[in-house]
């Protein structure tokens, strides 16, 4: 497996997916020098949004990762309602889907606290740096400890 | 008592000590902050796959 985060959010936007990126990617976005294993989003998970990520990444074998079978992403306009999250492993990297972050809110709440970002002609959303402290702060596991000490020190910096 | 101005300064500083007395390389933090966001994504990407390789090599 290659994994290709970048590709995986390019996909994402292309297929204009509405998504804001979030967790430990929103810190490497924002200078934490730290290595993340996957990519975390916040999306509305409104029927037509759910069918055009499903879109964007069903070549790439999308998989439930936490499901003790690993079956397939198969989203219909019927089944869309009963997911609250997605946690999903495809050939180029583990996507986690969530409707909602802690200390953050809702998606619209999480839209609303978001930055836009062009990545090489790419438009994303990202987490703006105080929204993911606060969501750092309500997770508060080693890690969100690690990164939290990284975002301080990074909005500091960046306000010198 | 300190003036605003200070206190504004200590914050700052304690800040950026405390990210540094916790073991983070601080000059690699400022040095990752004058790139521009895309640039810091490809070099996570360059470091994820340099630490994945390394993870799957094997001991000879």
């Amino acid at each position: 497996m290659t994994n290709d985060f970048f590709d995986l959010i390019a996909r994402l936007a292309k297929n204009e997916v509405d998504f804001v990126i979030v967790g430990g990617f929103a810190g490497v976005v924002h200078g934490c020098t730290y290595v993340t294993q996957d990519i975390d989003i916040c999306c509305d998970f409104s029927v037509e949004n759910l069918l055009k990520l499903q879109k964007a990444v069903c070549d790439l074998n999308p998989v439930h990762r936490m499901a003790a079978n690993r079956n397939k992403l198969d989203l219909t306009s019927e089944n869309c309602g009963s997911y609250k999250n997605l946690y999903l492993d495809t050939d180029i990297g583990q996507l986690d889907c969530l409707g909602s972050i802690s200390g953050v809110g809702d998606y619209e709440q999480v839209k609303s606290k978001s930055i836009l970002i062009d990545a090489e002609g790419i438009n994303l959303r990202v987490l703006n740096i105080d929204a993911l402290l606060e969501s750092k702060k309500a997770m508060n596991r080693p890690r969100d400890k690690q990164a939290i000490l990284q975002l301080k020190a990074a909005k500091k910096s960046k306000g010198k | 008592m300190q003036s605003g101005q200070n206190r504004t300064d200590d914050t700052e500083k304690d800040e950026i000590l405390a990210a540094a007395e916790a073991g983070i390389d601080i000059d690699m933090l400022e040095a990752n902050l004058k790139r521009s966001p895309i640039e810091r994504i490809k070099r996570h990407q360059i470091a994820f796959n340099t630490a994945e390789k390394l993870r799957k090599a094997k001991r000879l």
